[in-house]
């Protein structure tokens, strides 16, 4: 057997162990809320998080009904007063997750909106003009077309969103290396997929041996958790939280 | 505003609606969409990551966020083991070819391996160092694993092979088919006999490997095996050793893990600590966490963890799990003892214990844990906050970052609080009304078990009051739910919003525009929603009543609801105003259930409303209690089962007939439809305490006091439980609660004072209180003479005595209560007391005699035992001044036969107490320090600062026996 045959340093291997605890520091949400919004630090964290994460947003409230421009406008005023606010004093770090965080902040929104609607009706000492009084094409359309709500979009979109990310990142390291072949295939076996090529056949196409193709793709896949993990923990606010947001990603994509 | 965050490009071609199903995915049959990144499975991509992360921790979860994955998952998860491990190898290390990664923690990896010479399938675990590793570390992970490789045993992971290579360590060990405890009982919860079982074997195992000189020192749901038969085995012994340090600074957290079951001293990194009771301890928090499902101490971070650790007590088992009996939770918290010499001696004495708690038979560790927490533990390491700090400075050096974590408690994860709704009608007097859609939101909301639901008492005081996160950290809730009722004409409108307190974000908001007569239904609609917000379990029958409306009448509803306000302002008032309102109350309802015969809650209200005017005294016959009666059957012919019926009747019992057995029946059943009903553990607990149930007693206390944080009657009742069993810390954290809530009114200041009396024998607390010139102050002396006289008395100041005996010389009541409980020492006898003081023979001798004859009436006028007893008590204390010994003594032998302890554990250790000072003022010193050693050592008996400052002790005084007693009662 060949020298590349035998993995050569068991850190290879073992590694990431370290490189995953120390990521943590930097980790996107976790720096939102340690400084509790209030540094130019923190406000470009959230930036970057909105940045990724302003998809699923947009598909909730398409789900509601609003149109698309309508879409398009609450979300730009929704991102705009999040970022706009000085503190997310508010906010505090206990099982915080950004994911839930963002869609309760956008309900809250909604509900303020609403009520910020409704307030301009109201005439000086006048009533509150009751919800049935207002137009019909003025009504927010609350009931969803079929079962799928809008929340589950949400959800959903989520997950896809996290996942992009890490595929397009993952892609883009490879890519960089002059390795954009050598991606797109081990792609293919990741999930390890029956009638997808196996990994004798994969290593002939690309013309490496097995073994060669063996360890590339054990690398492949390390790197992918890794991101993945990465991703991950970019949104929720300790360590432990990781696995269980995963668990949810992957439940919410059953449907 | 610009192309903000290229919203506009990419909505531009994305059309939600239309996405088309490509293919299904032939591993897991999911759909995959045309959305789906690459091409590929989403779901499939996602699970390869499950298990991979070093970072998880066992048992800590987000309560509200984690889904449960479904039941297939675990049939597909294996599904990849198996496809894993039909596919190629990994690597190579040496004789072992790598086959598959099983696990991964914060010290290194498993691999699942076969061992080329023997063709052997073993695990394989790599320890990664890195930074850590030096020679010296090295050689005694060697040593360790190797020792830990002599060991035997079928409890014990055995050790094949011990190996270094590149940096790296390793050693192979056999492969459990089967998985970490931790794993497995994150998918179903042990039943309890089981986790008991299987910590004894556990116990044994570890007790072995300590007969042969290696500790585990890490242990945890991580390090427990199960394998296919359900049998533990034990793995990674002495693995920390590998980063400890010489130093006091403590390892590095990174790699340690979770400090969740760590042991106080190793916490602190104190090494030389660490022993056999350190490897008691982890069983100890491993057997907490399968009771309970959560481990003993989990904060958000590790910090904040091992602050909890260090600094509070567990959590009681029985709170989270109350089906776990009082033996087995002395056994886990036994372990848990922050002092290492409290705990088990030794792992085999632990899995002895739960042997014998497993046979039903009697255990040997004593309950300590509520009479004397631990403190003495943390006081005797003062140095823990500096090595938290240095551990801080540390872990920010390895990476972590440090919470500014504000509050040592546990961080608040449950609970809701509905806050009293503003009144936006035009008509100022709806305001009842508002309150009332309030009050049926929590009672609906409150007969779910899986809610925490405060109570009406405590939430009521935040009438107006804005700040949400204030409120939910007051009251330990994670939520809180505001709103807003407007009533006008023949219709209602409702605003309500559920507010997440811990984030002052909103999670739920609604509004309602109906009919009047369609406020139960918004009721029930709110209500529902916030269960589903919430995530609340909620049973088949919890959901019915729910939904279920108090009265089809809308009138009716109205008189019920002015009604109920008035009885609550009554509870609030007094003497006249208070029996007015009663009236109107009773007045009120009587029409409502003439309106509505089928009104169950107005029908119980009603024998509330009848039972408090008997109660207090406004109308003590016999026919306020027979209406009260009628309203209760009324109440269960309407609803054989309603708790609020038995409640009612609960109640009836208590204070009209003082039955309190049968009370106490009555509450068991209301228990079961009201879990949040504060007022059923406010009873509980008083007739738990009279019946000499202590621990009982304060486990009601401590529900009640969670329901209704705010309450100052709850709080006193607590309080005086804690003071009673020599709690005295917590007795003072009460009352310091109680005195937040109500800083204008000097009884509770007092009170609070006379605990530290008892507790260091101190008068200056109440001194401090009272004033320096308290005898000179007449509104004092009128309104808390008992603790006038008292520190007149025991502070031997004759003529602050006098003050005090002139000023209430008109009252006609005994004025000077004893010891706060029920005997109560009569004017004409303290006048004897201080004649005595001043060595004023005569006059005393005088005093004592008027004493007697008035006592004699008294005593012949008692209608009860108990008060019988409590007048004999005097009785025996008077002749006793006056030298007739054979009567005194008969007197006070009397007295206590009336009222003997297992009668009334509370007022029996009064009658008690004075028996002995009967003993010892008639110089029987024998008889005296007898009864003295069981007075000194029953709860709500002698407390030190009694037996050193009352000068009814002096007979005793220099009386090696006595000195020896109150030795023993002398504060730490």
């Amino acid at each position: 057997m060949s020298a590349d045959d035998k993995v050569s340093s068991l850190t290879a291997l073992v590694g990431s162990a370290q490189h995953g605890a120390v990521a943590f520091t930097t980790t996107h949400w976790s720096v939102v809320l340690e400084a509790q919004g209030e540094s130019p630090a923190a406000h470009e964290a959230l930036e970057k998080l909105c940045r990724t994460y302003w998809r699923p947003i947009y598909a909730f409230l398409r789900r509601q009904g609003f149109r698309r421009e309508e879409a398009e406008d609450i979300t730009q005023g929704f991102f705009a007063q999040l970022l706009g606010r000085r503190s997310l004093s508010a906010v505090r770090k206990e099982k915080g997750r950004l994911r839930s965080y963002l869609l309760g902040a956008l309900k809250y929104f909604l509900a303020d909106e609403q009520r910020r609607a409704m307030a301009i009706k109201r005439g000086k000492g006048q009533r509150l003009i009751p919800l049935e009084d207002l137009r019909a094409d003025e009504r927010i359309e609350m009931e969803p077309a079929n079962p799928v709500t809008a929340e589950m979009i949400y959800e959903r979109r989520w997950a896809l969103t996290v996942l992009e990310h890490v595929l397009s990142r993952l892609k883009d390291e490879y890519c960089a290396a002059g390795n954009a072949a050598l991606f797109d295939s081990l792609k293919q076996l990741l999930p390890d997929e029956p009638g997808a090529p196996s990994q004798a056949e994969t290593a002939a196409q690309l013309g490496m041996t097995e073994n060669a193709l063996r360890q590339a793709f054990y690398r492949f896949r390390q790197r992918y958790q890794s991101l993945l993990r990465e991703e991950i923990a970019h949104t929720v606010a300790t360590p432990g939280d990781i696995e269980d947001e995963l668990r949810h990603l992957i439940a919410v994509l059953e449907a | 505003m610009e192309e903000f965050y290229g919203v506009q490009r990419e909505s531009a071609r994305e059309t939600p609606t239309m996405l088309r199903v490509i293919r299904i995915c032939r591993k897991c049959g999911a759909k995959i969409f045309s959305d789906a990144p690459e091409g590929l499975c989403a779901r499939c991509m996602l699970k390869i990551a499950l298990g991979a992360f070093p970072d998880a921790v066992a048992g800590v979860g987000d309560s509200g966020c984690v889904e449960q994955p479904a039941g297939e998952d675990r049939a597909s998860a294996s599904q990849d083991k198996t496809t894993a491990r039909a596919a190629e190898l990994l690597g190579e290390l040496g004789d072992y070819e790598l086959l598959e990664e099983v696990g991964r923690g914060g010290q290194g990896v498993v691999f699942r391996a076969r061992q080329k010479s023997l063709n052997r399938t073993v695990a394989l675990k790599v320890i990664s160092l890195g930074q850590w590793a030096s020679k010296a570390h090295l050689k005694r992970f060697r040593l360790e694993a190797e020792a830990a490789a002599r060991l035997e045993h079928p409890g014990i992971v055995p050790i094949h092979e011990v190996g270094e290579r590149d940096g790296s360590c390793y050693f192979s060990m056999k492969f459990i088919e089967g998985g970490q405890l931790d794993e497995i009982v994150r998918r179903e919860p042990m039943p309890i006999r089981q986790g008991a079982e299987l910590i004894a074997k556990v116990a044994r195992t570890v007790h072995y490997a300590h007969e042969h000189g290696i500790l585990h020192r890490d242990i945890k749901p991580g390090n427990i095996l199960l394998d296919a038969n359900g049998e533990p085995h034990l793995t990674d012994f002495g693995l920390a050793r590998l980063v400890e340090s010489e130093s006091s600074v403590t390892h590095t957290l990174e790699v340690l893990g979770t400090p969740s079951y760590m042991a106080p001293e190793q916490a602190v990194g104190n090494n030389t600590a660490v022993s056999s009771a350190t490897d008691v301890y982890g069983l100890g928090a491993v057997l907490y966490q399968l009771l309970t499902g959560h481990p003993p101490f989990a904060g958000g971070t590790t910090y904040e963890t091992i602050k909890l650790l260090l600094d509070t007590e567990p959590r009681q088992p029985r709170l989270l799990n109350p089906k776990i009996d009082r033996d087995l939770t002395t056994i886990c918290l036994k372990c848990l003892e922050k002092d290492p010499q409290r705990r088990y001696s030794s792992a085999l004495a632990l899995s002895e214990d739960l042997e014998r708690w497993l046979k039903h038979e009697p255990i040997r560790a004593r309950r300590t844990g509520i009479f004397s927490r631990g403190r003495k533990w943390i006081r005797r390491n003062p140095t823990s906050a500096l090595l938290i700090a240095s551990l801080v400075a540390l872990a920010s050096a390895a990476g972590w970052i440090v919470w500014k974590s504000g509050f040592v408690q546990h961080p608040v994860t449950t609970g809701i609080a509905v806050l009293p709704f503003e009144n936006l009608s035009e008509e100022k007097e709806y305001g009842f009304f508002a309150d009332g859609v309030q009050d049926d939101i929590l009672i609906k909301l409150a007969k779910i078990a899986d809610l925490k639901v405060i109570s009406r008492t405590s939430v009521m005081q935040y009438r107006g009051k804005q700040n949400v996160h204030e409120i939910g950290d007051a009251l330990r809730v994670s939520h809180v739910l505001e709103g807003t009722v407007r009533r006008s004409g023949g219709k209602v409108h409702v605003n309500a919003q559920l507010v997440d307190a811990r984030t002052d974000t909103g999670v739920w908001a609604e509004q309602y525009d109906r009919d009047l007569s369609d406020v139960f239904a918004i009721e029930t609609e709110v209500a529902q929603s916030i269960v589903s917000r919430l995530k609340a379990k909620i049973s088949a029958s919890e959901k019915l009543t729910i939904a279920e409306r108090p009265t089809k009448d809308l009138a009716a509803y109205d008189l019920y609801v002015r009604a109920a306000a008035l009885i609550d302002k009554a509870t609030y008032e007094e003497g006249e105003e208070q029996t007015k309102n009663d009236f109107q109350a009773v007045d009120l309802l009587n029409q409502a259930v003439t309106r509505d015969p089928s009104f169950l809650l107005a029908y119980c209200r009603l024998a509330e409303a009848h039972d408090a005017l008997y109660f207090r005294g406004d109308d003590r016959t016999p026919n306020r209690l027979a209406l009260a009666k009628a309203a209760i059957d009324a109440a269960f012919r309407l609803k054989p089962d309603s708790g609020e019926a038995h409640f009612a009747l609960a109640d009836h019992l208590y204070h009209g007939y003082f039955d309190y057995d049968r009370a106490r029946d009555e509450l068991a059943i209301a228990l079961r439809t009201l879990p949040n009903n504060a007022r059923i553990f406010d009873l509980s607990a008083p007739i738990d305490r009279r019946q000499g149930r202590w621990h009982d007693a304060v486990h009601n206390h401590e529900r009640a006091m969670e329901l209704d944080p705010r309450n100052v009657t709850t709080l006193i009742a607590a309080a005086v439980t804690y003071r009673s069993l020599r709690d005295y810390r917590q007795a003072l954290a009460i009352f310091d609660r109680i005195i937040a809530l109500e800083p204008k009114d000097i009884l509770y200041r007092l009170r609070r004072a006379r605990v530290e009396v008892r507790e260091r024998a101190d008068l200056r607390p109440m001194q401090d209180v009272l004033g320096k010139n308290f005898t000179d102050n007449p509104a004092l002396l009128r309104t808390h003479p008992s603790d006038c006289f008292l520190v007149a008395l025991w502070a031997r100041d004759p003529v602050a005595a006098d003050n005090v005996l002139a000023a209430t010389a008109a009252m006609t009541d005994n004025a000077f209560g004893a010891r706060g409980n029920s005997v109560a020492f009569s004017h004409a006898y303290a006048k004897g007391l201080v004649a005595r003081m001043k060595g004023d023979g005569d006059g005393a001798r005088a005093a004592f005699n008027a004493a007697r004859a008035e006592q004699e009436k008294v005593v012949r006028a008692q209608p009860d035992d108990l008060t019988q007893s409590v007048e004999l008590c005097l009785l025996g204390l008077i002749d006793a001044a006056l030298g007739r010994k054979q009567e005194a003594l008969s007197e006070g032998r009397r007295a206590v036969e009336l009222l003997p302890l297992t009668k009334n554990a509370l007022d029996g250790a009064d009658i008690l107490y004075f028996y002995a000072v009967i003993c010892a003022e008639v110089g029987e010193r024998d008889l005296a320090i007898e009864q003295l050693k069981t007075v000194a050592k029953i709860p709500a008996g002698a407390s030190y600062g009694e037996l050193r400052l009352d000068p009814l002790w002096d007979p005793l005084r220099g009386d090696p026996r006595f000195e020896k007693i109150v030795a023993s009662l002398a504060p730490k």
